[in-house]
């Protein structure tokens, strides 16, 4: 779907929401939501019915079970023995797993053939099969499982209304590429009638000039340079591919960030606050840290619905037990968090495709992550011994800078389409670097002529200097509608003037989101 | 609603439309300028004694001398052109020269872009639109652009494609705004047009000085065949020239269609060129328009004006000089009644039979392999069928009148000296063992049958895969 589409398409949805009576507001959410899914897609909309009314249905059930469970105890409570209660409550709750377990598969099993099962028979040299990929399947399939997972750990309530719950899964904004919202923040949000609050609807309007700044004037700007080099990595020497990563840091960021903006502040214009999925991640001081920052909503599923679960499961328990009694009361702890990192990482390569440089993108993540947990005492150490250098600025620049070599290595493997590849361009990079590609005029030659590199240096300026504003803790969308009507005006008009004069027209091959696929 | 969020929409509201007043301003002064259009339009608006003007695009201000024709006519002539005018322009641009003159005559100069497309080039606009005078011109300019492309954003937000590249593109076009003469001559007459100087002579003419010349410039016919566009008088065109001669006529303004004299290679190369002037001319003659047709004027009339070309459509100053007085003879013996159809060729066959040379010639590698492969202008399937994977082919063509045959001879060239490698043949075709003639030279001379002028070509080869 066209970004300027969606854009009127959101003015003129927000304008009809608010004109309508409060109490089908929610209903007019909906309704929206599917016909835009429809039109960006008309055979993906069974998949996302099935996979709404199954997870509605699975959790209702869940919750009834659990209430007949509780009923039963109630009545029964004093013929009962320790023993039968115990009993009891494991047949119950071994008859609820099962049924949380059969949509869990079920759903899984739908994203995982749709998504997976070409790439894999590729592997193979077998005959594609050419499923369609709906759009935002990973996204709404993940939300939609964490649903589950709530309502069976107990978390929360199953939702009665399966047309609620249709919207919970659908609304429009987040489909594309997530955030992946938690049922308990989102779904009272998307029913309960707004008023129309002006400020809010412009700091909305903000915030989508900004995610279209993100999107359409950097990413779509850094696209054509970053495809022609590692299209053709064989012709560029180490620098030139170098340069190329950065930029491919600077579009993935922006593009994804920039459409998650996007969407946050569509989702405003109706009242609803969608959960932050980017916190500055370019400003980390570790790895950890950066995917703290980066992508949080999937980060933070990750580490609910698996990282907890694996690292507290009884064989890690087992193990840190096995490992403390031999002595080691730090690797018994950080065992089982250096093996669920490396799990989690290696699912969220899985979750970006079934290519090998996903994987080997996401075990590159997860052993550096597990082994700065393995190696946290001698941190600790070298913190204690050289307390003032830690703590100065230039120590933080520092462990900024090294979080973002260490980031951009991993994004040889991100991009590259194979493996072989992100090895030979890392190689290139360290060992033939090509310095005169810098300056004989190559670099004018892939896809940016000069004017585009100085729209790219303005533009990037002017992120970093938003993003310092905000990583010290002014809320810069407060700032600027806070000061005085024509300076706001001015800011606000030079801003969008210059969002005007630069962003990437449509029709290009940059103008899709690259979130959109996973 | 309450009263304070009615008061902040109509803030929002206010902010749009202080918004869109700064975008119509960046319509104005953000844009790069074309120095000699704004030139032109300048010196049109300023005055009010034109008697002559030419209207088109690139083709009509490079060919056109007004100063020539004024002095062989006695007629006060102008150039008004901009280059990529198509028939949107050319309404607007006639408009705004009935606001300060009552011209006798325009004549139309057009080109197969200027009906083929209904398209106007973004260029066209961005170049005349900011200079306009009259809002309704604008208005009525920008609706029949829109109408034919249905780039609605694209024509307001001229800045994005058209945009200024640094301040001083800014700061110049201010200044040409509010300072025009002065700022003309702090620039200096003298400016480029990609590769090529260029001066502004007054009188709307702009002379183009360069030493290149369209040497290469053949391969129209191949480049057609593979994007498939072709000649055509679009519907939405015809209607355009319609709305345009009932234009004129309203004014009191005779109205002359002159089709510009395209290159004699380019003639050769792509003969559905004058098909197409053909089908103007008749449209014209059916429609009661005045049309004449330079492409066939006759040597005694318009010497061939081939070595005065510097790309494939435009010529330098002394082909202009030459058309000029062309043209100026023309009107003025139109002007006496006398008769001129003996000044042009009667018809497309006469033209091509009395075309009697080759115009230039070249030589293309076979590549089987090759998606878009030039030597498929020979006969497709007789080279194919010579392509056994053991045999390098090298294909020499020219363009030449159909009425005739060619022929072609290669050599191995070693410094200047040539060592023949063919004797004269009628097929362009030069075959060796693979690999033997790669990182060479060859030279290939293609003349008529019969006729011992030769024009040349020299190709240095490669391995082709």
């Amino acid at each position: 779907m066209s970004l300027t589409l969606l854009i009127g398409a959101s003015l003129v949805l927000a304008l009809l929401y608010y004109l309508c009576p409060a109490r089908v507001r929610w209903l007019l959410l909906l309704v929206s939501s599917l016909c835009i899914y429809a039109y960006a897609g008309l055979a993906g909309v069974p998949f996302i019915l099935f996979t709404a009314l199954s997870t509605w249905a699975a959790a209702l059930r869940l919750g009834q079970m659990e209430k007949a469970y509780r009923q039963w105890l109630k009545d029964n409570r004093a013929a009962l023995t320790a023993e039968a209660k115990k009993a009891a409550k494991a047949r119950d709750k071994a008859r609820r797993l099962v049924v949380m377990l059969l949509c869990l598969v079920v759903n899984f099993g739908i994203l995982g053939l749709l998504k997976y099962a070409d790439p894999v028979l590729s592997l193979f040299s077998a005959r594609r099969l050419g499923f369609l990929l709906p759009l935002g399947i990973s996204f709404y399939t993940f939300q939609s499982m964490g649903y589950l997972l709530d309502v069976y750990n107990g978390k929360t309530e199953p939702e009665r209304n399966p047309l609620r719950f249709l919207l919970f899964v659908s609304f429009f904004p987040q489909l594309i590429q997530g955030p992946i919202a938690r049922f308990d923040q989102l779904s009272s949000q998307l029913t309960e009638p707004h008023s129309f609050d002006l400020d809010a609807f412009e700091r909305g309007l903000l915030l989508m000039a900004w995610g279209f700044f993100k999107k359409k004037v950097i990413a779509d700007r850094a696209l054509p340079f970053v495809s022609e080099v590692f299209g053709n990595h064989e012709a560029y020497g180490g620098a030139v591919i170098a340069i190329a990563v950065l930029l491919y840091s600077l579009q993935q960021y922006c593009d994804f960030s920039g459409g998650i903006d996007l969407v946050t502040g569509i989702a405003e214009l109706f009242g609803i606050r969608l959960a932050p999925n980017f916190r500055r991640p370019y400003f980390a001081t570790s790895l950890g840290d950066f995917w703290r920052r980066w992508h949080i909503s999937l980060g933070a599923w990750m580490r609910d619905y698996v990282f907890y679960p694996f690292a507290l499961s009884k064989p890690m328990a087992w193990l840190g037990k096995a490992v403390r009694g031999r002595g080691n009361a730090h690797l018994a702890r950080a065992l089982p968090a250096a093996l669920g990192n490396i799990l989690v990482f290696f699912l969220v390569g899985i979750w970006h495709g079934a290519q090998i440089n996903y994987v080997l993108w996401g075990l590159y993540n997860g052993i550096i992550l597990a082994v700065t947990a393995l190696l946290e005492p001698a941190y600790k150490r070298f913190g204690e011994r050289h307390g003032a250098l830690v703590a100065s600025r230039g120590f933080t620049v520092f462990r900024i800078l090294r979080t973002f070599l260490i980031v951009n290595i991993g994004w040889y493997f991100d991009r590259c389409t194979r493996g072989a590849e992100a090895f030979r361009m890392l190689g290139k990079t360290l060992f033939m670097p090509g310095f005169t590609q810098l300056h004989d005029g190559t670099l004018l030659t892939l896809g940016l002529h000069s004017y585009d590199w100085r729209i790219l240096a303005i533009a990037t300026v002017l992120l970093f200097v938003v993003s310092l504003m905000g990583e010290r803790g002014t809320d810069v969308r407060a700032f600027v509608m806070g000061r005085r009507l024509p300076v706001r005006w001015l800011i606000l008009i030079l801003f969008l003037y210059f969002v005007v004069a630069t962003f990437v027209g449509e029709g290009t091959q940059s103008s899709g989101f690259m979130y959109a696929v996973f | 609603m309450k009263k304070s969020a009615f008061r902040g929409l109509l803030r929002l509201a206010a902010f749009f439309l202080a918004f869109a007043v700064f975008v119509c301003v960046g319509g104005v002064f953000f844009l790069r300028t074309d120095l000699f259009a704004r030139m032109m339009l300048l010196e049109m608006q300023e005055r009010d004694d034109l008697d002559l003007v030419f209207i088109g695009s690139s083709v009509c201000r490079d060919h056109v001398n007004p100063r020539i024709i004024s002095e062989a006519t006695g007629r006060t002539a102008f150039n008004a052109s901009i280059p990529c005018l198509a028939m949107q322009g050319s309404i607007a641009l006639t408009e705004e020269l009935y606001r300060t003159h009552s011209p006798s005559t325009i004549v139309l100069v057009v080109e197969p872009y200027t009906f083929e497309t209904e398209r106007e080039g973004i260029e066209a606009e961005d170049t005349m639109m900011p200079w306009l005078s009259s809002f309704s011109t604008k208005r009525d300019y920008y609706r029949r652009l829109v109408a034919a492309d249905g780039w609605y954003m694209d024509r307001i937000l001229l800045f994005r494609d058209m945009g200024a590249q640094n301040p001083l593109d800014i700061l110049k076009t201010v200044a040409l705004r509010f300072f025009p003469h002065e700022t003309f001559a702090r620039l200096g007459n003298k400016a480029m047009d990609g590769k090529v100087p260029v001066t502004y002579e007054g009188q709307g003419f702009v002379r183009y000085e360069t030493e290149l010349r369209a040497d290469e410039a053949v391969r129209q016919k191949l480049q057609r065949q593979v994007t498939g566009w072709e000649y055509e008088l679009l519907p939405a065109s015809r209607q355009m020239l319609l709305e345009y001669r009932d234009l004129l006529a309203a004014h009191g303004t005779e109205l002359i269609v002159l089709i510009y004299p395209n290159m004699n290679a380019h003639n050769l190369a792509e003969p559905a060129f004058l098909g197409y002037n053909r089908s103007l001319t008749f449209f014209c003659h059916n429609n009661g328009i005045e049309c004449v047709n330079f492409a066939l004027a006759k040597p005694e009339l318009l010497p061939n004006l081939d070595p005065y070309y510097f790309d494939i459509y435009h010529v330098v100053g002394e082909g202009a000089d030459l058309f000029s007085s062309a043209v100026a003879r023309y009107l003025n013996l139109r002007a006496a009644g006398a008769d001129t159809s003996s000044l042009f060729y009667g018809s497309e066959e006469e033209y091509l039979r009395a075309f009697d040379t080759v115009t230039n010639t070249w030589i293309e590698r076979y590549d089987p392999a090759a998606e878009w492969n030039p030597a498929r202008e020979q006969d497709e399937a007789a080279v194919q069928a010579l392509a056994d994977g053991q045999t390098d082919l090298y294909l020499a063509n020219c363009n030449h009148s159909p009425y005739y045959t060619p022929e072609y001879r290669f050599f191995l060239m070693d410094g200047e000296a040539e060592s023949p490698l063919t004797g004269w043949q009628r097929d362009g075709v030069l075959r060796c063992p693979a690999g033997e003639l790669d990182h060479k030279t060859l030279r290939v001379y293609a003349r008529l049958q019969g006729q011992s002028s030769a024009v040349s070509y020299d190709f240095h080869t490669s391995p082709a895969y």
